[in-house]
């Protein structure tokens, strides 16, 4: 048995994301400074909870998969814009079937042992993540991996059994040297910017520049320390003391608490923000129930309310950072509610006085407690009588993902690289169909988007599929939140991902 | 000693009288009527320091704090009299029978009267608040179960000292029934004690509630507590003040008022 | 001595019927602790793998008794959540151990807080004949008795911490790294917990004292014309101190209980917090024996108390 953590994040429901990348602008923000990047110097990182592993292909927690991205590279790993660029493999090509993946490596690359990464360190990570090696797949979508064979010293053939442009995304799982799987949770060993030198529980996990990383001039920092902060206070308190000069997720109170001290750099998040029907039970089994409630809230109040207006408001479920699938669906419902269309479609649907709503929320998340308790107060005008069943986060995991016993609940999903993540769980066979959606054309829609063999054709069926999910009120999709991360004002070169990485090389001292 | 308590005991009365009048009167008046609606938000009265038109300030919803506190209070109040009517009238009934008859299940009732006794009552409701859920009823509940004990050992103990007073053999040895003896003769001679103990438990409970709701597993939002204000002031504690002090100054206040009470109660008796 | 075979076994059955209580409580309480752990998105071949490792598998009945023998043998258990190492969990013995100094140093620190204050206050009060701080003495106590922990907590943070900045709310420092800063950060929440006790010790120090100053012995002694501040000192504070002293034996209960909020309060990382947290996280290794732990500090604390009363009250023997 290996480790875990103590708790999630505080505003986020977090579900897998290794590191995600599609088609699209992630926000990059340099220093306001127009200063000069210097080598060398320690920073301290705050993160809120233990991580829950060093072994790149079991850990599970996104807080560990976004430290671990500075130690480990794939053969892809994507870029801050979203997009996918090699790293231990120089490129790749797709034969015309898209069944077969043939890699060539980038010469020079060295695992932080010293030896130079060979085609079997390759093939022997990936079997190992596919669960060729012993029949336990640690990486899902890898499954449908048949095969890794060794053409030559410098290239490696992979074939699948069924077609997913998708599958690229999940190339960027850890290469490792041959033979190291179960010695890497004590000494992982990878290819990435920065080496492991120590974890000690409960209070963080150190990494030291990789001197022989391959991308030339990377990382500035001799030294970074992630050091685990559990409390809001407590963390207010190193980031003022200057003890930590990173922390990153800061609650909209403690973003407005430490301003004027040092840097406070905004992006989108990678979280999507809804209040989730269950779609099976009465009433919420009713479209134009769905819509009317889709009308009645107010998602400008809501995200001043909760996130101080920096949210950006959905209609469905897309990054809108994943520019290439993203379509812009606000108009459907309008962002400032309309509670007369409301109260007009309840009545419609037979509920002209209204109906009891529950409204399931994890107490332990702080930025969805809020959120609950606005999105109550406005249903109440459209005469919804909505009320909050606050439940511990694990007992949410068992009742409400697990069991899919409620009516409805408000968490976020955080996105996974892969631009289908968001929209293949309302699949209505889905085994991660959560809210229990069933709609034929969006099943339909979702067949196709299964025999497509382009992520070109994908991307429009992709619109199609949310605007679908929008129409149909499948959920009341809200926002996502805005990551907001408290950055020392000595430092320069930190940059957004619209993916679930804290990429630590391209930070630097400024003179 | 005897001159005090001809002087004295009014003040204690009518100084808890009137404070615990006033927050019966302020709870009263919340089922009916607040001065805002205690749920109503608004983005543009955020964070508002006290002042005429909001006595006690807003807080981080723009809600107002002063019709927060008086539906807290009145949710507070029913919560605290459930408990300590289910826990008073469980304490009367396991302690009049086990004081009175004694033998192996006053043993054994007492066995468990004291393991729950020796457990921290907050830490107690924790668990059972764990099993049967959050909510106003589970509150009850688990606090009942917790306060239990500590009526019966004093119901028991005034049994114990009744059971063999001279009037009580006297009523026996005349043929009454059981029943009667217990509740008709027994119990209305404990009542002095016994009121005491119950606004001690009162207090207790007020204290236990809050304390389960500032952990956050008490009374849920949207719907006000003492407890959950407090926990939600507290991350605004540099910048409003006020939000924190409004909710924990009225639980001392209805704390106090309670203790006044009981001890006016109490010195009045002498 | 047979009083004494009783007290234990009395114990040892509250320890057994509490954990099968609380093993009971865990097995209907929502949520799997194996998704828990992995999240969402973990394949069901691993979760079969993480639910066979912790044993999860067996019945229930098997689970308890394979539990509870290895506690009889000295084994509480590793941890689900926390780990030692990347490759082992923390032992539930090891967790504790670290966790457990900090809560008894902040019991220690308010029970000291309150002898040293409640006692004085008491003996003050109870000799002094000024109306007006008799008074003040009676609304002072009263009113300390009522405000809970942790708004005192609070209040305590916002005058020490954010008026008087004298020190830094959320600054916690291990008492391993810099023993100073930790008891100058401990201070704090001790005068949180301590406050409502010193006004309880206070006034049932005054309330003893009055009793024995009205018995037959005082009257004698002062019959006799023997100087009342001599027999203030020499002899009703010996007699009143008394049942002070098993009265201090039941606060040592409530203090620890104190402590569970109070930390909360602070953000201070002892027995308390790891409590909760282990409740909601589903870490039942950990839950259960902090729970017996407790329990059983409770009852013995409990059981001193009387012994202690015994000795010093011989009337009680007669029961």
């Amino acid at each position: 048995m290996k480790k875990l953590f103590t708790t999630f994040f505080a505003t986020i429901l977090a579900m897998t994301a290794l590191c995600g990348c599609a088609g699209g602008t992630g926000a990059s923000s340099e220093a306001k400074t127009s200063n000069k990047a210097t080598y060398g110097g320690t920073v301290v990182v705050g993160i809120q909870q233990d991580i829950d592993g060093l072994d790149p292909h079991k850990v599970t927690a996104a807080g560990t998969k976004e430290i671990l991205f500075n130690i480990f590279e794939g053969l892809v790993k994507c870029d801050s814009n979203g997009d996918l660029v090699g790293a231990v493999a120089e490129e790749y090509s797709l034969s015309d079937d898209g069944l077969v993946y043939t890699f060539t490596l980038r010469p020079g690359v060295k695992f932080h042992n010293g030896n130079e990464v060979t085609a079997e360190d390759v093939k022997y990570s990936l079997e190992r993540a596919a669960g060729l090696l012993d029949g336990t797949p640690l990486v899902s979508p890898l499954k449908i991996v048949t095969a890794v064979d060794i053409v030559d010293e410098k290239t490696v053939r992979v074939t699948a059994d069924s077609v997913n442009p998708e599958l690229i995304y999940s190339f960027t799982t850890a290469i490792i040297p041959y033979g190291s799987g179960e010695d890497e949770n004590a000494d992982p060993i990878g290819t990435g910017p920065f080496r492991f030198v120590s974890y000690t529980p409960q209070e963080g996990i150190v990494i030291a520049k990789n001197e022989d990383y391959w991308q030339k001039g990377l990382p500035y920092l001799d030294e970074v320390d992630f050091k685990i902060i559990t409390s809001a206070e407590t963390a207010l308190v190193e980031l003022k003391a200057g003890t930590v000069q990173v922390y990153p997720y800061l609650t909209d109170a403690m973003a407005t608490e430490i301003e004027s001290s040092m840097q406070v750099l905004v992006a989108p998040s990678v979280n999507v923000q809804a209040l989730f029907f269950n779609n099976a039970v009465e009433p919420l089994n009713n479209p134009t129930v769905r819509q009317a409630i889709c009308y009645a809230l107010n998602r400008e109040a809501i995200s001043d309310f909760v996130a101080g207006g920096d949210a950006t408001i959905i209609s469905s479920a897309m990054l809108p950072t994943l520019e290439s699938y993203y379509v812009d669906l606000n108009d459907t419902y309008g962002t400032q509610g309309n509670v007369e269309k409301a109260k007009e479609l309840l009545a419609e649907a037979g509920y002209p006085d209204g109906f009891d709503l529950t409204i399931t929320v994890p107490s332990n998340y702080e930025f969805h407690m809020d959120t609950a308790q606005v999105v109550v107060e406005q249903l109440k005008a459209a005469g919804i009588n909505a009320t909050i069943d606050a439940v511990e986060w694990e007992t949410w995991l068992s009742d409400v993902y697990t069991d899919r016993n409620y009516q409805s609940t408000i968490c976020a999903i955080t996105s996974d690289m892969t631009p289908g993540y968001l929209l293949n769980r309302f699949e209505s066979t889905s085994k991660k169909n959560f809210i229990n959606y069933s709609n034929a054309d969006y099943d339909a829609v979702y067949a196709n988007v299964v025999e497509a063999k382009s992520l070109g054709e994908r991307g429009i069926l992709y619109k199609e599929l949310q605007k679908i999910l929008a129409e149909d009120a499948g959920s009341a999709f809200l926002q996502v939140p805005a990551n907001k991360v408290a950055f020392s004002n000595q430092l320069g070169g930190y940059k957004f991902y619209p993916v679930y990485v804290q990429d630590m090389s391209t930070v630097y001292y400024v003179k | 000693m005897k001159k005090d308590s001809t002087k004295n005991p009014n003040i204690y009365l009518l100084v808890g009288g009137i404070m615990c009048g006033l927050i019966l009167l302020l709870s009263i008046v919340s089922l009916f009527w607040t001065p805002y609606s205690p749920t109503e938000m608004s983005a543009a009265l955020r964070f508002k320091a006290p002042s005429f038109a909001h006595i006690f300030g807003t807080d981080n919803f723009g809600r107002d704090i002063f019709s927060r506190v008086m539906k807290a209070i009145g949710s507070s109040f029913v919560i605290s009299l459930f408990v300590v009517g289910i826990s008073g009238i469980l304490g009367i009934l396991i302690g009049s029978v086990t004081g009175y008859f004694g033998g192996i299940v006053d043993t054994l009732v007492m066995r468990v009267v004291d393991a729950i006794n020796g457990f921290p009552s907050i830490l107690l409701a924790l668990v059972v608040i764990s099993l049967l859920g959050k909510g106003k009823q589970n509150v009850v509940i688990a606090l009942g179960i917790a306060f239990t004990p500590s009526f019966v050992r004093i119901v028991r103990g005034e049994f114990i000292r009744l059971r063999d007073s001279d009037y009580i053999i006297r009523a026996r040895l005349m043929g009454t029934k059981k029943i009667r003896i217990l509740f008709l003769h027994i119990l209305p001679n404990i009542f002095s004690t016994f009121w005491v103990s119950v606004m001690i438990g009162f207090n207790n409970a007020i204290l236990a509630e809050s304390g389960l709701s500032y952990l956050g597993i008490g009374v849920q939002a949207p719907d006000a507590t003492l407890g959950s204000m407090l926990s939600d002031a507290q991350g605004y504690l540099n910048s409003s003040p006020w939000y924190a002090l409004a909710p924990g100054l009225t639980i001392v206040w209805m704390v106090l008022s309670a203790a006044m009470l009981s001890e006016g109660i109490s010195r009045a008796k002498k | 001595m047979t009083y004494f075979i009783k007290k234990t076994a009395t114990l040892i059955i509250t320890l057994f019927m509490m954990s099968v209580l609380v093993f009971v409580s865990f097995q209907i309480i929502p949520g799997d602790v194996v998704t828990a752990i992995l999240g969402t998105e973990a394949t069901p071949e691993r979760e079969e793998a993480l639910r066979a490792e912790l044993g999860l598998d067996k019945p229930p009945v098997e689970r308890y008794f394979r539990w509870a023998s290895g506690v009889l043998r000295g084994d509480l258990g590793e941890s689900y959540r926390y780990s030692k190492n990347m490759n082992e969990m923390m032992p539930v013995a090891e967790l504790i151990g670290d966790k457990l100094p900090v809560t008894l140093w902040l019991a220690f620190f308010s029970l000291m807080l309150t002898i040293l204050l409640a006692i004085p206050i008491g003996v003050l009060w109870a000799g002094t004949k000024n109306k007006a701080l008799d008074a003040i003495l009676n609304v002072l106590t009263q009113t300390s008795m009522a405000i809970p922990a942790f708004f005192l907590g609070i209040l305590v943070t916002y005058l020490f911490g954010i008026v008087l900045k004298v020190f830094t709310p959320g600054g916690y420092v291990s008492y391993k790294k810099d023993f100073g800063a930790f008891i100058s950060y401990m201070i704090f929440p001790a005068i949180a917990i301590a406050i409502p006790k010193i006004g309880m010790t206070a006034r049932f120090l005054r309330n003893s004292t009055l009793t024995e100053l009205r018995s037959d012995y005082v009257r004698t002694a002062k019959s006799k014309g023997v100087d009342e501040k001599s027999i203030l000192f020499k002899h009703v504070l010996r007699n009143a101190m008394l049942p002070v002293v098993t009265f201090l034996g039941m606060i040592i209960a409530e203090v620890v209980a104190g402590s569970i909020v109070v930390e909360q309060v602070f953000s201070i990382p002892g027995i308390g917090r790891l409590l909760i947290s282990s409740i909601s996280t589903r870490d039942f290794p950990v839950v259960e024996i902090l729970i017996l732990y407790i329990t059983m500090v409770v009852i013995i604390v409990y059981f001193i108390v009387d012994v202690i009363y015994r000795i010093l009250d011989p009337r009680i023997r007669v029961e």
